[in-house]
């Protein structure tokens, strides 16, 4: 059959395909594990597996035209093939997948007008994200490149930017929602079991756009209380000597102009609150863990980990002095 | 039971006829065949460049491909890539498919309606011209480090001065804007040539369904691409000028462009695809030997997917936070447009399996059978992606980029090589090889579905489109590297291609291949540089195969306008609906001005992007001197009298009124203004739902009294009035009339002053375009004014010129009428801005 | 008389009657998306009042709906209210062509109005 090596390679794909969903990595939406991401899944599957039907039949009819007997190809050519394939079964099929689609947007847009005790405004950064809580007195607790979820608690995102568009999207808990400018959009997310996630920038925002993701942690109810309650504190003081010595170039450099370390005198909000950065899973917005060489690596040759980002190369370090400043932030757990 | 045919002419033909029509028709030779406008030469430029393009960015998709086949890699580093994908996307939208679209229009609809040459031929060179000038400056950028980067939708604000500085976007706007008035100026060409330059009898339910596709298809680019006009003015000036319609602090709204563009850009993939299945549908009856079925069930697919296309431009925006009941109504829209694309592909089964015997397997019917399945796939992802919950997850990853690349790939550049396969044995002299388009064909589809396919799933796990470099680890890297493989499988396909065009494609008018197909229809007649030697009487949807005999009767002369009786270009205008002829269109021959308005304006485009103003303004004036040079060339007047086109039919030679196609061009010119303006609208009202604090009268200065928009209106209707009074005073033929000169100038100079007043009005109040959205959308408007009011200017000074030199009388007078015309469209636009701007804040406030 | 002569006669066919008869239900499918979208978007925006949205792009969709099945039914009366003529060629298929088209855009208007069934006016969309 001429069709031959084509279809054969797509078949396996497609019966690759849930394997490959199952193993799937933490940036997956096909790996669900909040409300809206599995509202979507069976909705995802349905409307593939009709797809399936749908192009495998053309392929039949296709052969049938090409290679059927003569008795198959002349009911292929009648009108009344054309109206009912054509049109009828079309229509048939699309009001299905069509009202079960509505039916889960229904769902969501229920979801986004009810009550949440919990609101998170997260705003696009070039390119990182900053991520702002309700402190357990009402407060603002900054934070930075993390989403931490309670599971099981429907949580209000609010999400902003203050210059380019960027998309917010974490696969595994909801699908994705832009910030634009001068606007404020709203999802209710729940994480549904406790895991790590990630999420990366979906709309293209310039420059380091592919080096501009998060995780998402979502840890039971009373871990996250406690969690949000050390995060709404001051940074920790240091306890060894190098942190020690490592905040005092923290600030003889100059880089509280820039980051905040609440609790001192760094109050800079240009980039990353680095308050708790310690204890956040990665640095540089998903790109590297968190660790104190990674700390080092960062500050001395961050424009080729993430080009064009607006820290500038700090390069005039000795090496005791870049692995004290590392060591302190590394110790802001 | 035989019919007597009666032809319209008798055999044999006078011996000097034929030598006469080729005479008429002759190419220009050496370097002067840079000034040629027959079709099929020009033709065949436009689609080899267009190709050139394809080529061009296919290998910056390698380099992409390339880039991405395994995860940190550094190969090409993040700006340059930023650059390519920008660069790859526009190339392939604006300067591959859509004049490659067109191009098989100029080239191929002539022929099927064994026509002489479209109706506008130097204005289709033009269009050409231009385009290769400013496509290869456009994509020259990318070596030079001042490509655009910012994705091929160049959203604001990203593309503002504060996030893009330096030249590469200007470069985009004002590169692609200039493109787009080509297009513009094609679908003018190819609307009026389907409707009024048919062969006699050829109603619309008997065109082949190609010139049915091209004539949708040209209709949606007037009504599409003006919104991207407007886009790209208004973004090109808030670069320039500062004025706010995307800076949110200011009243704009960074939505705006996303409205304007894809309600452009999702049209823009049917402007793509229409022409294509309209090829299909050409082909597949070819191969099965066979009418099509149900031909009436694909023009009404075809003009649904025109309509329903409109209706879809939120698809894009289901993730910008738009309500659910708006978003809902879009995806309803985009299950409408998916009926249509059913009935094609249950049409075209039908047809293949009506075919006598068995439906041949040639090459090109490979490539339409790789096409329907690639585009079944990539219709069912689509309405994937229409189901606004899925999208939430799929959209802007890897899933669309699947997705389209099917829709795209499969359903415009399978097509196109089949196209290429299948048509140029009628204008080369030798056609491919089947052999070697075997192995194109298995290597491009196979290729093609181990690159894409893949991505679907690498969508799914999370990854999104335009990232240069992705981690390990995420489970991508597989999928990736399949993807890689397959695009030189698929690059190799192609290449295999350009070697058969290198090896066989010897370009002709005269000696063709002839037709390997048996095919039924007129672009297989035997012609010349004229094309046909006479133009057949059309009774049937497949004259070739309804009368064997029609080649030798055509060429015999049998049939209509067996010569050249002006001693020059000339076809048959034929009536709209059921193509009765009309009269003999005399077209200009091969010319330098057409080129030098389409160089120079193409110059003044890009020394703008690079801000060197004066010479640019240079090159307009020089660019418009051409254009006045170019038009006065071309009104005859009714010197020839009448002639004989066969069966006692004798045509007038000139024609002005609503009957001329100069009157049907300006007609569809100003649809197309009235588009751009509709979008203006639709954007003032945008801007003042998102930001009624900003409008007059709270938020900025109060409007101009009353008397401002009075007097302005009073002006515009004294001016039409001028107007009109000078159809009725126009003299007869040799005779005077002293007063037309003055009347037209006072004409133009109210409409000068109105557009004046208007902008002194708002000046007066302090307001400041600068300022705000409101101001910056109240001074647009006399932007929008100041194009039509100083087109209607020039108009009527070459009117005046016109009647000056005696070229000007109640005969001979489409020089008048196309001012005029515009004339009273230019007016209507005004009153009804000025009924929006001034009368709208005041209802509002 | 041969086919010929016809071509000696002048066109009976008016361009804008037979674009309009065969257009009419894509144009309506246009208008009601128009209304629907606006209506929408101004009385949520302005009157934030999701019952009264529901209401009158309930009202829009069924008037429009009604209209197109009248059509359907009555396409005879249709085109000669539009006065195109019976003379054209091939007169049939632009029958055919409207009624498939007025058919296809009653799915796009009734599409629209399950969503306004399902979907609550006015909500966000997520």
């Amino acid at each position: 059959m001429r069709f031959g090596k084509g279809w054969v390679f797509r078949a396996i794909a497609l019966s690759a395909l849930p394997g490959i969903a199952s193993c799937s990595g933490v940036q997956s939406a096909l790996s669900p594990r909040g409300v809206e991401a599995l509202r979507i899944d069976p909705l995802f599957w349905t409307s593939a597996a009709v797809g399936l039907a749908v192009t495998l039949m053309v392929v039949i009819l296709v052969a049938a035209a090409l290679y059927g007997p003569p008795r198959w190809r002349e009911r292929l050519s009648g009108d009344r093939m054309l109206i009912g394939g054509g049109i009828v079964l079309p229509i048939i099929v699309l009001t299905g997948l069509f009202t079960y689609g509505l039916l889960v947007m229904q769902a969501g847009a229920v979801r986004g007008e009810q009550e949440t005790d919990a609101t998170v405004t997260i705003t696009g950064k070039l390119w990182w994200w900053e991520v702002v809580y309700e402190g357990p007195d009402g407060k603002a607790v900054l934070s930075a490149n993390e989403l931490r979820l309670p599971v099981g608690r429907p949580v209000r995102l609010r999400l902003e930017s203050d210059n380019v568009i960027h998309s917010f999207w974490a696969p595994q808990i909801a699908g994705k929602l832009d910030m634009i400018p001068g606007r404020t959009n709203e999802v209710v997310v729940e994480a549904t079991e406790p895991a790590v996630s990630r999420g990366q920038c979906a709309e293209y925002c310039g420059g380091a756009h592919a080096l501009m993701a998060f995780y998402v942690v979502a840890m039971a109810q009373a871990e996250y209380d406690a969690w949000l309650a050390r995060e709404a504190g001051p940074a920790v003081e240091p306890v060894s000597e190098e942190a020690a010595r490592g905040r005092e170039i923290f600030f003889e450099h100059g880089c509280g102009a820039c980051h905040q370390v609440r609790g001192t005198e760094a109050r800079g909000v240009i980039g990353p609150d680095l308050t708790h950065v310690g204890s956040r899973k990665s640095l540089a917005a998903g790109m590297m863990s968190n660790d104190a060489q990674a700390f080092a690596r960062w500050i001395v040759d961050n424009q080729h980990i993430k080009p064009e980002n607006k820290m500038p190369p700090f390069g005039q370090f000795s090496e005791e002095e870049l692995s004290a400043l590392a060591a302190y932030l590394d110790s802001l757990e | 039971m035989n019919e007597v045919r009666e032809l319209p002419n008798e055999a044999p033909r006078p011996a000097n006829e034929l030598e006469e029509l080729e005479r008429a028709w002759k190419l220009p030779t050496g370097f002067r065949l840079i000034t040629a406008v027959n079709n099929q030469v020009i033709g065949i430029l436009y689609i080899g460049i267009a190709f050139l393009f394809f080529l061009l960015a296919g290998v910056l998709g390698v380099i992409m491909r390339t880039q991405l086949a395994v995860p940190e890699n550094d190969l090409v580093s993040q700006d340059l890539f930023n650059q390519i994908f920008t660069v790859h996307g526009t190339t392939m939208m604006f300067l591959f498919a859509v004049p490659a679209m067109e191009a098989l229009g100029v080239l191929l609809l002539p022929q099927m309606l064994a026509a002489r040459d479209l109706p506008f031929p130097r204005l289709s060179a033009f269009a050409i011209w231009a385009y290769i000038v400013g496509g290869l400056v456009f994509f020259s950028t990318i070596f030079y480090d001042l490509a655009p980067k910012g994705g091929w939708f160049m959203y604001p604000p990203l593309t503002l001065k504060e996030y893009s500085p330096g030249d590469n976007a200007d470069f985009w706007l004002l590169g692609i804007g200039f493109i787009e008035i080509s297009a513009i100026a094609g679908a003018i060409e190819i609307i009026v040539g389907v409707l009024r330059t048919r062969p006699p009898g050829m109603s619309l339910t008997r065109m082949p369904i190609f010139a049915w596709a091209m004539l949708i298809f040209a209709a949606m680019i007037m009504i599409a691409f003006p919104a991207v006009i407007l886009a790209t003015m208004l973004l090109e000036i808030e670069r320039s000028f500062g004025w706010p319609f995307f800076t949110a602090d200011k009243g704009g709204d960074p939505l705006l462009w996303q409205h304007l563009f894809w309600f452009f850009g999702h049209p823009e993939v049917y402007i793509i695809f229409l022409p294509a299945a309209g090829l299909v549908s050409m082909i597949v009856p070819a191969m099965a030997r066979r009418p099509l079925v149900g031909y009436r069930l694909i023009v009404v697919a075809l003009i649904g997917t025109g309509f329903f296309s409109f209706g879809l431009w939120v698809h894009h925006m289901f993730t910008t936070g738009i309500p659910a009941l708006s978003l809902g109504f879009f995806s309803a829209a985009s299950m409408a447009v998916a009926i249509p694309s059913g009935i094609q592909v249950f049409s075209w089964i039908a047809t293949i399996a009506s075919s006598k015997e068995r439906f041949r397997i040639t090459t090109p019917s490979l490539f339409v059978l790789g096409f329907l399945f690639i585009f079944t796939v990539g219709g069912v992802t689509g309405v994937m992606v229409a189901l606004v919950p899925l999208d939430f997850q799929v959209h802007d990853t890897y899933f669309v980029v699947a997705h389209f690349h099917y829709v795209l790939i499969g359903g415009m550049v399978f097509p196109l090589f089949a196209t290429f396969y299948y048509w140029i044995p009628m204008v080369s002299r030798k056609m491919l090889s089947e052999r070697l388009g075997r192995w194109v064909f298995w290597l491009m589809f196979i290729g093609f579905n181990v690159t894409f396919f893949p991505m679907h799933i690498t969508g799914l796990i999370g990854m999104p489109r335009r990232v240069w470099t992705y981690p390990d680890g995420l489970g991508w890297n597989t999928l990736n590297m399949v993807s890689t493989v397959g695009s030189y499988i698929l690059a190799a396909g192609v290449a295999l291609f350009v070697i058969d065009l290198f090896l066989r494609f010897r370009p002709t008018m005269e000696n063709n291949a002839g037709d390997p197909w048996r095919a039924g229809t007129l672009e297989w007649l035997p012609t010349g540089a004229y094309s046909a030697r006479s133009i057949p009487f059309v009774t049937s949807r497949e004259p070739l195969w309804d009368n064997p005999n029609l080649g030798t009767e055509v060429e015999e002369g049998r049939h209509f306008l067996p010569g050249a009786p002006t001693g020059e270009r000339e076809t048959i205008v034929t009536s709209p609906v059921d193509a009765k002829p009309q009269y003999i269109i005399r077209m200009p021959g091969p010319g330098w001005a057409h080129l030098v308005a389409a160089v120079f304006m193409a110059a003044a485009f890009l020394l703008l992007t690079v801000k060197l103003v004066t010479i640019a303004l240079i090159c307009a004036v020089i660019s418009i001197a051409a254009c006045i040079v170019w038009g006065w060339q071309l009104d005859h007047g009714p010197g020839k009298g009448e002639v004989d086109i066969g069966a006692g039919i004798k045509l007038p030679t000139y024609m002005a009124g609503p009957r001329s196609h100069a009157w049907w061009a300006m007609a569809v010119l100003i649809l197309v203004a009235s588009s751009l303006y509709i979008a203006y609208v639709f954007s003032y009202l945008y801007l003042w739902v998102v930001s009624p604090e900003v409008w007059a009268p709270h938020g900025s200065p109060d409007l101009p009294g009353f008397g401002w928009p009075l007097g302005t209106a009073l002006l515009l209707i004294a001016g039409t009035g001028s107007m009109v009074l000078v159809r009725r005073m126009l003299p007869a033929p040799g005779g005077r009339e002293p007063a037309i000169p003055p009347m037209l100038a006072l004409a133009a100079g109210c409409l000068l002053a109105a557009f004046l007043a208007e902008v002194w009005g708002h000046w007066m109040t302090g307001l400041r375009p600068a300022q705000n959205s409101y101001g910056a959308m109240v001074y647009m408007a006399s932007v929008l004014n100041f194009q039509v009011v100083f087109a209607c200017v020039v108009l009527a000074g070459f009117a005046i010129a016109r009647y000056l030199t005696g070229k000007l009388d109640a005969e001979r007078r489409v020089g008048y009428e196309n001012a005029a015309l515009l004339y009273y469209y230019a007016a209507g636009q005004m009153l009804l801005g000025l009924v929006l701007v001034h009368g709208f804040p005041r209802l509002a406030g | 008389m041969t086919k010929l002569d016809d071509m000696r006669r002048p066109d009976r066919g008016n361009m804008l009657a037979v674009l309009l008869f065969i257009t009419a239900g894509p144009l309506l499918w246009g208008l009601h998306l128009t209304i629907v979208y606006m209506a929408h978007t101004a009385v949520c925006a302005l009157a934030a009042s999701p019952g009264a949205a529901t209401a009158i792009l309930a009202i829009v969709t069924v008037a429009l709906a009604v209209l197109l099945m009248l059509i359907l039914l009555d396409q005879q009366r249709f085109a000669r209210l539009l006065k195109v003529s019976q003379e054209i060629a091939e007169r049939g298929s632009y029958d055919r062509i409207a009624f498939f088209l007025t058919l296809l855009s009653l799915a796009g208007i009734l599409w629209s109005g399950l969503a306004v069934t399902i979907l609550s006016s006015c909500a966000p969309g997520r």
